[in-house]
């Protein structure tokens, strides 16, 4: 229950994108590396949270999950309060998923209170061998709104762990969220530097 | 499979419960160091939140536990079907909570003494005030889910499937009402943050919603907007000063409101209903002067020749600024261009066109309500033979079916509407005075003919006045069709003004006129309606139904059950937002025998009774 291990900023990530890209998928194979083929919508899981280092840096991540929950935007709205880092995920192998990102980018803006937070383009599923979004159309987008891409498989692990450390870096290399983070977890940096010396560590 | 999911649904309502628990205990030991209003604006409900909560779980768990431990998908659908009423109490935590994370942030930057408190309880508690606060919102969206999941997993064909499908509507249903609502707040929140900004109590209407409010980096009035000068104005709008011309954008569901921002005030510059208001996005490539455009090639011309590929080249570019110019016409005839960041352009346009489609879906809905209560006024009234008379029957849901069809067709028909209608009107006029030389009630088919052209005419002149988007051309041939209809009727005075007052010309008239007795040809007939309650058309009503479109008698109208009294007060709104004088006597004519109050209605005219008898058909006006 208590703060586990010690780490230099607590940043909150959040994944968002349409239904079925695979953002669970994406979740759990970061922070528990699991795969699931068949995986219903996330029932029970709220957040994750993952420490990982970056550049030197401990950063602990609470990962949230919104999947299955697109329908009840306004509501859905309020987990993007005081969010750092926005990982927008679609399916290469599904054109409407793409097609969507911009009313993502929009929403992000309506809601989102941290200011410029670090945004993420995810392209899923490269196993499957069914693009219908290229490489370049989709580096071409992500250019656009100043976000990076990067192409994973949560089935094959591939590109996982670099997105979210991507991420990391980027909200390490803004000052405005790392003020943002750090005045919103006084409270939990302080207290990790007090328990700090209990040697947990939750980064597995 | 279907087990584990019972038993997540229970082991996570568990846990639920146990984090509002948390939650409460937070809220106690935070409302020492907070005042009261502070602890509901952060807290909202919770408690109420705990209470249904614990309601659930003690259905879920009492029900495994006399189950010999096991939970069953019937106890999770009869559990969540008794739950899903209750689900409304999280709008309130819900509403609440886009601003409590807010408040409680700068409430802690304000009082150590609370910044002490709140980190105490994230050291104990483990988790940050805001995952605390939102976990009510997460588990709100989790039900659907956890009951689809579990429906996904039950067979169709089973004994559980029905009461898990209702459970699973009844929670679906719910938690779109919750999310409804929120939205619903939160632009109901903006428009009254708008309205204090701007100074403007007058802006908060009900249903009045703030859906979007738009940065304008810079914004002129368009002095010619059809005109060649349009490149120029152009050019001066994008050359202005960003720091003077700045403007907000406000897209209300109803209203565009533009307002000038000057320092930290905002003054309002425009109010304009978005049924008639225009917004377009001029084409730059085609308007855009050339001083501002980017030359295409980056080399200088060497020679006349080149130099006149590269002139070329030059009016045909890009413009060189990325913003979008908008031209806004509004309701009172001004133009406006608006100088926008492109997104901003688009999210504007977009928003702007789904807001007019749906202000002209109500508009029609509405209208067709009104025309509606029209027509059930004229088959309660005077066309329709009273039942007990055993004579013929109320005009049928087929006929009325008919006479709307014939409506939806002059609708349709939008240029020649004004003179459509008054071409019904004729034609009824001929119909009627060709029935009324006889008993009607022997000529049946005519009977019917007449009264569904009768009906058909009163919609038809109703939907000219009650149009939203009525033009001048209407107004004119409305007008004309009234005077000729004035000059018939004795009326010496011509004009808008006198219609208004001519339609009244019936009460306004010499009481001796009142009396006087029927031309021969109505006689028969008006004996048979008086004596026996039913009326069948005359000229007089028809004299009147094509100028006023009123109920013809008083006496064979029935006082409209509730719902037909709602849509009366629709057509009585339309008219006052309309500002149409036209409609102004009818109104106040159903106002006084329905007793729907409008406002020039009440008191107005308190001698209701004289009123009632001097609107009846006066003898008087049958002379044709």
């Amino acid at each position: 229950m208590a703060y586990a291990g010690s780490f230099d900023h607590l940043f909150k990530v959040l994944l968002i994108g349409d239904a079925g890209v695979g953002k669970s998928s994406l979740l759990l194979r970061f922070t528990d590396d699991s795969f699931e083929e068949h995986m219903a919508s996330t029932i029970g899981v709220d957040f994750k949270v993952k420490t990982v280092v970056v550049g030197g840096k401990t950063a602990k991540l609470t990962i949230w999950d919104t999947a299955g929950q697109e329908r009840f935007r306004t509501l859905t709205s309020s987990y993007y309060r005081g969010c750092h880092g926005i990982i927008l995920v679609f399916d290469v192998n599904e054109r409407e998923t793409f097609n969507h990102l911009q009313q993502w980018l929009e929403e992000l803006d309506m809601y989102a209170t941290v200011q410029n937070a670090a945004k993420l383009l995810v392209g899923n599923k490269i196993d499957l061998q069914q693009r219908e979004v290229t490489v370049e159309e989709a580096t071409a987008f992500a250019r656009k709104q100043a976000m990076m891409y990067v192409e994973v498989s949560a089935k094959t692990r591939a590109g996982v762990r670099q997105a979210f450390e991507e991420v990391v870096q980027k909200i390490l290399d803004t000052p405005d969220l790392l003020a943002a983070a750090s005045g919103e977890t006084s409270s939990g940096i302080g207290l990790a530097k007090q328990e700090g010396d209990t040697g947990l560590c939750s980064y597995c | 499979m279907t087990m584990s999911v019972l038993q997540e649904i229970l082991a996570t309502e568990a846990t639920y419960v146990s984090d509002l628990r948390v939650l409460c205990e937070i809220r106690a030991r935070l409302s020492a160091h907070l005042t009261p209003d502070s602890i509901t604006a952060i807290f909202a409900n919770v408690q109420t939140l705990l209470g249904v909560n614990e309601e659930l779980l003690f259905g879920l768990r009492g029900k495994a536990e006399a189950n010999g431990s096991t939970i069953t998908a019937a106890h999770v659908a009869q559990a969540f079907t008794a739950l899903a009423p209750f689900l409304r109490s999280y709008a309130e935590f819900c509403t609440k909570g886009s601003t409590s994370q807010e408040l409680l942030r700068a409430l802690r930057k304000m009082d150590p003494a609370v910044e002490e408190a709140v980190c105490e309880v994230e050291q104990t508690t483990g988790q940050p005030m805001g995952s605390w606060l939102i976990k009510p919102v997460q588990r709100l969206c989790k039900y659907p889910l956890l009951l689809k999941t579990l429906l996904q997993e039950t067979p169709q064909s089973g004994p559980d499937y029905a009461p898990l499908r209702h459970a699973f509507d009844a929670i679906q249903n719910a938690v779109t009402g919750v999310n409804d609502r929120v939205r619903a707040a939160e632009e109901r929140e903006g428009l009254l943050l708008l309205a204090e900004a701007l100074g403007r109590k007058d802006l908060m209407v009900p249903h009045r919603t703030l859906l979007l409010s738009v940065n304008v980096a810079k914004f002129a009035e368009n002095h010619e907007p059809s005109g060649k000068g349009l490149g120029q104005e152009v050019g001066r709008l994008i050359s202005m000063s960003r720091s003077t011309h700045k403007a907000l954008l406000w897209l209300c569901n109803d209203t565009l409101l533009l307002g000038r921002i000057r320092g930290a005030a905002f003054t309002l510059v425009e109010k304009t209903a978005i049924a008639n208001t225009s917004l377009k996005a001029i084409d730059l490539s085609q308007d855009c002067p050339e001083y501002l455009r980017l030359p295409s090639m980056g080399e200088e011309p060497e020679d006349e020749k080149e130099e006149e590929a590269y002139n070329h080249s030059f009016t045909a570019s890009e413009p060189l600024f990325d913003d979008t110019v908008v031209r806004l016409t509004c309701e009172g005839g001004t133009h406006y261009l608006l100088c926008l960041e492109r997104n901003e352009a688009t999210k504007l346009l977009h928003a702007f066109a789904d807001a007019r489609e749906k202000v002209t879906e109500q508009m029609q809905v509405r209208a067709k309500g009104a025309l509606g209560a029209l027509q059930e006024l004229y088959t309660n009234s005077s066309c329709t033979p009273r039942a007990a008379e055993g004579g013929e029957q109320p005009l049928s849901a087929a006929r009325k079916m008919e006479a709307l069809r014939e409506l939806k067709a002059a609708r349709e028909d939008r240029k020649g509407r004004g003179e459509e209608s008054t071409d019904q009107l004729h034609t009824a006029r001929t119909d009627c005075t060709a029935a009324s030389s006889t008993d009607v009630r022997k000529r049946s088919s005519s009977f019917e003919m007449l009264r569904r052209r009768l009906s058909a005419a009163a919609v038809a002149a109703a939907n000219v006045m009650l149009s939203p988007r009525r033009g001048s051309l209407d107004n004119g041939q409305l007008a004309g069709m009234y005077d000729s209809q004035e000059r018939r009727a004795r009326t010496p005075s011509l004009g808008n003004t006198d219609i208004s007052a001519g339609t009244f010309g019936v009460r306004h008239g010499s009481p001796s006129e009142h009396g006087a007795t029927s031309p021969s040809l109505e006689t028969p007939m008006q004996s048979v309606g008086q004596s026996s309650g039913y009326e069948t058309p005359t000229k007089s009503m028809l004299d009147r139904l094509d100028r006023h479109v009123t109920p013809p008698k008083p006496a064979a109208f029935d006082l409209p059950p509730p719902q037909q009294q709602g849509v009366l007060r629709d057509l009585i709104q339309a008219a006052e937002r309309n500002g149409d004088f036209y409609l102004e006597p009818l109104l106040a004519a159903i106002a006084r025998r329905t007793g729907v109050p409008t406002p020039e209605a009440a008191g107005a005219h308190p001698d209701d009774e004289q009123d009632v008898e001097e609107l009846a058909p006066s003898d008087s006006e049958t002379e044709y």
